[in-house]
Order: C-alpha cells, then sequence, then structure tokens
C-alpha cells in the first residue's frame, strides 16, 4: 500500500542552522503520527516544509506519489492538506462562523456560499462553538481559538491535517475535551492526522506511531510505548543515567 | 441590497446627475473635484482598503493615465485614450505588482511612495531628454462633457469596490487583511488575489488623471504626479473610513467642503487641520466617519 | 572624464555628503530601533534645525556652528515633549500602543504636515538663506567652502561620538539591548521608559543638528525636509533598520553612490537614482545590505 504521504530525507538549513537533516516518515492513510521533540528539535519546521510556507533544502515530499515540494500553501491546502498554527492565527476582526465559511469556500472542498456555510457550521458543531458563531473570534478564550483553528482546518476539507501543538496552554480538562474532538473529527471526516504535542500523555493516547525529533534528526519511530522505552529517546530527555 | 440603505445614494447620484443643469459653474467645478476623489478612492479602497496594504504611490497611476493621454491627444480619439489610458495602468500595476507585494506593512508603503516618486522623476528624465517641459492640450472637450465622464468613474469605482466586497474574491482580499499567511493556509491564492486587487485599483485613477488632464489642458510631471494626490486619498480614506463604500463619499465631501473653506485663503490652516484630524481618526476613530455615522455590525478591523 | 572620476574633489564631496546622511539617518535609526515608530516627518526635524539656526545666526550674529547646539536642545525637547505628552500615554494602553505601532507612519505623517504648515505660517514660504564661512579652502587639489568643511567636521564627530557611545558606554549598550529585544530588555532590568526618552530626544536633536549643519550651505524653506527623510529612510534601510553602526556606514555609501552617480550621469538623474535605490532595496533586501540586526519588523 503506497503511503499517502511520505517524506523522503528532507533537510532544511536556515543559515549555519541545520534545523533538519535527513528526515524520512511514510504516513498511511488513516493514521495518526505523533511527531514529539525538545524545543527547536525542528517540529513546526516539519509541518511547514510539508505546509508549503518552506522549502525543503534537500530530499522530497510526496503526496500520493506526486512531489508537492515548491507549491504554494493555498495550492497545497487545495489538494487536502491543512495545518493549524502554533501561536493561533485567527481572522481576529471576522465573526467565528466567517473564520470557518472562509476555508471552507477556499479549500479543497471549493464550496459556494451555501454549502460552505453548512459545512462549517458542521464543523464548528463537531468542536463545540456552534453557539458562538456570530461573535468575534478575537474575543474566544485560548481554548476556543485553538478550537477554531482546528475547525478551519477541518472545514477546508482536507484529509491530512497537521495539527501544531493545538493542546498548549490548555488546563487538563480541555486537553480532554480537545482528544475527544479530535478523535470524533477523525472518525467522521476518514482524517489522517500528523500532531505535534508536549502534552505527552495526550500525544502518546491518541498517536498509533510516535516520530521522535531532536536537534533535527529522527532518532525514534515506532509505537508510543516503543518509544517511550527506547534508550536513545531516554538518553535525550534524562540523560544517560536513564 | 435593501432599499433603506440603496436611497441616499440613489439620492446623490440622482443629485449629481442634476448639476450641471441646475447648479451654477462654481457649483459644477466642486461637483466635479468631488467626483474626481470618489472615483480615486473608492479605486483605492480595492487595494488597501480590502487587503490592509496601504498604498501612499497611487500618484502613479493617475499621472501615467494623464500622460498617456496628454501624448495621444488628437492621434487618438478619447473614447478609446481613455479605456486605454486605464488598460495601460493595469498593464503597469500587474507588471510591477510581483515584486511589490511580496513586501508588507509600512514598508509597502512607504515602497510605494518611492515608487510614485520613482516614475515621476524618470518621466520628467524623459521629457526634458525630449525638450518638453510641459505640454498643453488644445481642443479638449468643455468641462460639462468632462463632468460626466467624471461622473460615470465615480459611479463605476464604487460599483467596483461593492460588487468586490460581495464576491469570493472579496473575502479573500479581507482574510488576506486579518491575517495573511491563515489565508494562504485555507487555500486562498494570496499572490494572484492580490495582484488582481493592485491592477484593479489602478484601472479608474488611470483615467481620471486622463481626464483631469484635459480639465486642466496642461500636463507636467511634478503636477501629474504630485505626492499631495496620493496623500489626500489617503487622508479622504482614513477620515470618511473605508469599510462601506459610504465612507470615500463621506471623507470626500469632508475635506472638500473644508478646501473650499479654507484653501484659497489659509492653505496653512487648512493642512494644519488635516493634519490633525488625521492623526486624531488614526488614533481615536480608525473606522471614519462611517464608522462612527454608522457602527457596522461587527468591527472591521 | 576619468581623471574627474578619480579626482580628489569627487572623493571629498562623496565623503561629506555621506557624512551628512549619515548623521540625518542617526537620529531616525535610533527612534524607529528603539521603538518601531516611522518617523516620516524626520526631514521636518532637519527643517526646523536649519530655521533655528537662520534665525541664531541672521536675528542674533551667532555662529551656526553654535548655534547646532540650540538646533538641537530645541528639536531635543519637540523629541522629549512628544513623548512625555503623547507616546508614554498610548504605549502605556495596549490597544492604542498596537495602533500607535501599525499608524506611526500615518501619524508622524499628519505631523510633518503640521509642522511644515506651521513653520511657512510663521516664516512664510519664501526661501531664506544666509552667508557664512563661504570662503573657499584649499586642501591639496581639492577646493570647498569652509562652511562645507566646518559641516563635515562636525558631522563626522558626531558620527564618531556616537559608535564610541554605542559601543562603550552602558547606556550605549542598553540602547543596543533594546533594539534587539525589546520584551527582554525591560526583564534584565534595564529602565525602558527612560532609554526610550532618551532615545527620542538624542534621535531628534542630531537631525535638528544636522539641519543647523545643512543651513550654512542650503537654502532655507519650510519644504525643504523632504528629501532628507527619503535619504534617511534609504540610508537606515540600506544599512538595516535598528543597525545604528549600519546606518552610518550606509550614509557614507549612499554619499558616494549619489555623487559619483550624478558625475557619471546628471543631475537631472540624481533623483531617479535615489528614488530607484531607495525601491531596488526595499524589494530585494529589506533587510539591509550590511547584515541582519535582528530588528526587523
Amino acid at each position: 500500500m503506497t503511503a499517502l504521504l511520505s517524506l523522503h530525507r528532507v533537510g532544511r538549513s536556515f543559515g549555519g542552522l541545520r534545523a533538519l537533516n535527513e528526515v524520512s516518515l511514510e504516513v498511511s492513510e488513516g493514521e495518526v503520527v505523533g511527531i514529539m521533540g525538545a524545543n527547536g528539535a525542528g517540529k513546526t519546521t516539519l509541518f511547514s516544509l510539508i505546509a508549503g510556507n518552506l522549502r525543503p533544502n534537500s530530499g522530497d515530499i510526496l503526496l500520493r506519489g506526486q512531489s508537492i515540494v515548491g507549491l504554494s500553501p493555498d495550492r497545497i491546502c487545495r489538494r487536502g492538506i491543512a495545518r493549524t498554527f502554533q501561536i493561533v492565527r485567527p481572522f481576529g476582526g471576522l465573526t467565528v462562523l466567517e473564520n470557518v465559511t472562509i476555508p471552507a469556500r477556499f479549500g479543497s472542498a471549493r464550496s459556494d456560499a451555501k454549502a460552505a456555510r453548512a459545512i462549517a457550521e458542521e464543523a464548528l458543531r463537531m468542536v463545540g462553538l456552534l453557539a458562538r458563531r456570530d461573535e468575534i473570534a478575537s474575543s474566544l478564550t485560548l481554548s476556543g481559538q485553538k478550537r477554531l483553528e482546528l475547525a478551519r482546518a477541518v472545514a477546508t476539507g482536507a484529509h491530512i491535517v497537521l495539527l501544531d501543538e493545538v493542546m498548549a496552554g490548555l488546563t487538563a480538562t480541555e486537553v480532554a475535551e480537545m482528544l475527544a474532538i479530535i478523535r470524533g473529527l477523525r472518525e467522521r471526516h476518514g482524517l489522517t492526522v500528523l500532531i505535534i504535542e508536549h502534552v505527552m500523555r495526550a500525544l502518546m493516547e491518541i498517536s498509533e506511531r510516535v516520530l521522535v525529533l531532536h536537534h533535527g534528526e529522527a532518532i525514534a519511530i515506532g509505537a508510543p510505548a516503543a518509544v517511550a522505552a527506547d534508550p536513545a529517546v531516554l538518553a535525550c530527555y534524562f540523560g544517560d543515567r536513564a | 441590497m435593501n432599499v433603506a440603505r440603496a436611497a441616499p445614494s440613489a439620492a446623490l447620484v440622482a443629485a449629481m446627475l442634476a448639476l450641471p443643469f441646475v447648479g451654477s459653474e462654481y457649483a459644477v467645478a466642486i461637483g466635479f473635484e468631488l467626483l474626481m476623489w470618489i472615483a480615486l478612492t473608492q479605486s483605492w479602497t480595492v487595494l488597501s482598503g480590502m487587503t490592509g496594504y496601504i498604498s501612499l504611490g497611487h500618484a502613479v497611476f493617475y499621472g501615467l493615465g494623464a500622460y498617456f493621454v496628454v501624448l495621444t491627444y488628437g492621434t487618438v480619439p478619447l473614447w478609446l485614450s481613455l479605456p486605454l489610458a486605464g488598460l495601460l495602468n493595469l498593464l503597469f500595476a500587474t507588471a510591477v505588482s510581483l515584486p511589490v507585494l511580496r513586501v508588507r506593512g509600512p514598508y509597502f508603503v512607504i515602497l510605494t511612495f518611492g515608487l510614485s516618486e520613482l516614475v515621476k522623476y524618470v518621466v520628467l528624465a524623459v521629457e526634458a531628454a525630449l525638450g518638453e517641459f510641459g505640454r498643453m492640450v488644445f481642443g479638449v472637450p468643455g468641462v460639462i462633457a468632462l463632468y460626466w465622464i467624471m461622473l460615470a468613474l465615480a459611479v463605476a469605482a464604487t460599483v467596483l469596490v461593492e460588487l468586490v466586497r460581495r464576491t469570493r474574491f472579496g473575502q479573500g482580499l479581507l482574510a488576506i487583511r486579518e491575517e495573511e499567511t491563515a489565508a494562504e493556509a485555507m487555500g486562498i491564492p494570496v499572490v494572484r488575489y492580490k495582484m488582481l486587487a493592485y491592477g484593479l485599483s489602478a484601472i479608474i485613477p488611470g483615467m481620471v488623471g486622463g481626464v483631469m488632464a484635459l480639465r486642466t489642458t496642461y500636463f507636467e510631471p511634478q503636477a501629474a504626479f504630485d505626492p499631495i494626490v496620493s496623500f489626500t486619498i489617503l487622508t479622504m480614506a482614513i477620515i470618511g473610513g473605508s469599510d462601506d463604500a459610504r465612507g470615500p463619499v463621506l471623507g470626500t465631501a469632508f475635506l472638500t467642503l473644508l478646501s473650499e473653506l479654507l484653501w484659497a485663503r489659509a492653505p496653512e490652516i487648512y493642512l494644519i487641520i488635516l493634519g490633525v484630524a488625521l492623526i486624531a481618526f488614526v488614533l481615536l476613530l480608525p473606522q471614519g466617519i462611517c464608522g462612527w455615522l454608522f457602527p457596522p455590525r461587527r468591527p472591521a478591523t | 572624464m576619468i581623471a574627474f572620476l578619480l579626482s580628489g574633489q569627487l572623493l571629498v564631496a562623496a565623503i561629506v555628503t555621506g557624512t551628512l546622511f549619515a548623521v540625518v539617518a542617526l537620529g531616525l535609526n535610533l527612534v524607529y530601533g528603539t521603538m518601531r515608530l516611522i518617523n516620516i516627518a524626520h526631514g521636518e526635524l532637519v527643517m526646523v534645525g536649519a530655521y533655528a539656526a537662520f534665525v541664531g545666526f541672521s536675528a542674533f550674529g551667532i555662529s551656526p556652528l553654535l548655534c547646532t547646539i540650540g538646533a538641537g536642545a530645541i528639536t531635543g525637547a519637540l523629541g522629549a515633549a512628544l513623548y512625555l505628552g503623547l507616546f508614554q500615554k498610548l504605549f502605556a494602553s495596549p490597544a492604542l500602543a498596537r495602533r500607535l505601532e501599525a499608524n506611526s507612519l500615518l501619524i508622524f505623517f499628519g505631523a510633518s504636515v503640521i509642522i511644515q504648515s506651521l513653520v511657512a505660517l510663521g516664516f512664510s514660504r519664501t526661501a531664506r538663506g544666509y552667508r557664512y564661512l563661504d570662503t573657499v579652502v584649499h586642501l591639496g587639489d581639492v577646493a570647498l567652502t569652509a562652511n562645507r568643511l566646518a559641516s563635515f567636521l562636525v558631522s563626522a564627530a558626531l558620527c564618531i561620538a556616537a559608535l564610541l557611545f554605542l559601543r562603550f558606554s552602558v547606556y550605549g549598550l542598553a540602547i543596543k539591548a533594546l533594539i534587539q529585544r525589546r520584551e527582554a530588555a525591560g526583564i534584565v532590568g534595564i529602565d525602558v521608559e527612560r532609554i526610550q526618552l532618551a532615545s527620542i530626544t538624542l534621535g531628534f536633536a542630531t537631525a535638528g543638528v544636522a539641519g543647523a549643519l545643512v543651513s550654512m550651505t542650503e537654502q532655507i524653506t519650510p519644504f525643504m525636509g523632504f528629501p532628507y527623510t527619503i535619504t534617511a529612510f534609504i540610508v537606515i534601510i540600506l544599512g538595516g533598520l535598528g543597525n545604528l553602526a549600519g546606518g552610518i556606514a550606509a550614509g557614507m555609501l549612499l554619499g558616494f553612490v549619489e555623487v559619483y552617480g550624478v558625475a557619471l550621469t546628471s543631475a537631472s538623474m540624481s533623483s531617479v537614482l535615489t528614488y530607484g535605490v531607495f525601491v531596488g532595496v526595499l524589494v530585494l533586501r529589506p533587510e539591509g545590505l550590511i547584515g541582519r540586526s535582528g530588528a526587523a519588523p
């Protein structure tokens, strides 16, 4: 079975700093792949490369066997990959509903105004924001804005969503809610999910496989339990005492 | 479009239509000024109001249009040269848009200004090389005829900006204004949309420049590419508000009234009031008079 | 032609022009670097300095070189007043602070119109000028007027003083820190308010001093400031925003570009050259030719 999304030895540098070095990953349809690593390990860079915000210096990124390197972010979105941002970027002056109808109109779904509204309302319902659809996006709490990011990503009609620390700053209850929402969306839309998280418990719970990055290198990939016990991973996190 | 909102606009258009028949020469001249600024400011809004990329160099389109019409006057009939002036500006804007629109924020603002000045000095140098220090045009249409053309341009510009607002394109531009990176991530072709907005915003100012060249019967680069034109557009848009088609009309009316009262007698006082108004509106009333009188159902920015 | 291009005359002209550009840009860079304010009225400060020297010399007979102190004091005081009276309050409110930074260009533009008009009201629009130290001095093969030489010496002294100050004084260090990382500067104990006040005062003052120097050799009108604003912007963008040392180097560079450019082409091409460089730099390298300063927008 060909992978839905594959990264072949992807590398990216910023001046003298090697942010990612020869990272390879094969993601199958419907999988949930967690990505973990210390700050500066290259996680968000990886997402930016996939989503088209950055271009890799080396290696290739293939979507259903076709290279997507060099495509602009909006074209990649229209091919079915959507992302959330680590620091939320809502359309602050617009209403919650408008924030979600826009991706519905422009994403891979490319709906007309009426259908877009329906898609948006459905996405908002699933993240629990439907009641607040006429509020101004900038007035939402952080938890609300994170869920809005999620709704927007899903509303594009994407098959693959890149979730960048959607749980950051949330309370334990909110984290549990978010996990339930992600699961629900995934089932409903048959999503493939790549998720970056620092909230370890959440990452391990939801991922089928976990990729560990350290200083731009992929040091481990496998089932959560295996990765948690991997000596290389433990050495990174706890030093050589483990 | 509900009738209550359309009524004042329709009344205004009717009044402007009637003016040449009932008004004095002076009134027509004022009306002409008003229409010119409305045409310019509404066009400016298509780019700067919608995308948030504030242009401080729209005089470049005005000047290029004037130059083209003056150069071709006599050889090309007006009904052709005016639209061509618009088209020329569309092409120019599109050509420069790629590099220019990559620059954001205040840099874009000063870049547009620099571009306008650059073109001005290039035209000055070209004219000097050609031995021309100002060109006169003869046999121009009368002020009434030019008035009708300007009215058409003002209406066209207003219709344009309203149309843009109502389309998917306009929604995309608004998203770009709010959060460009996110807009791109949601599938909005930001580069294409920005280029289109920039190009569209250039067409009518080009034609307006052409009409004004005929009105003054004189073309001189310093006057045609005068930064004051750019500044005035910006000030009218800020004072009037640019989130609604009524904004530029209000801003234009306010400033034209003010300038009529003060410009001849005390231009310095006029400019001081302008400067104070600009600062006050930017800090306290960013939605302009329009946003203050007709608060939108939601804040725009 | 080659001989002319390689002549000392041209070289000296370039150095003199470049140093003045560097001084004019210094103040703009300081204000932008520390507070992200885009002072498009900078040229008007130069103009005010020029008028101050004009009044000082014509009415009171004080040497323009001494008037630089008065000119600097006036514009510096203007900066301090503006900061204490307006900006401090604006920075205090988050909503207004955001609007200030996003709109500083427009706000200062309004200010420039106001200042120009006030001066025009006070002094009329007629061009003024005066003669001072206009005897020609010979340095080897090179001839230049004494006032230009004096202007150069003062400008150069200012630039060197600024560089030394930034390098060796703890306040200079604080300013650099503030420019590089605003949020962190406060955390490490730098009195941000005081440094900002000092920056705007110094920044505006240097513009005034430059204006006084310029008044010796140029015509003085209420609208003379504008080209200096443009020049200052080109210089600070070329040198990297907030990079004060880079700005000084860029000022020199631009002086050379202008003088040699005009020599190679003609006087009327001078503006085409200036704006061409301006547009080119903004489009191609918004972070400046002279590396990054860490203070990119």
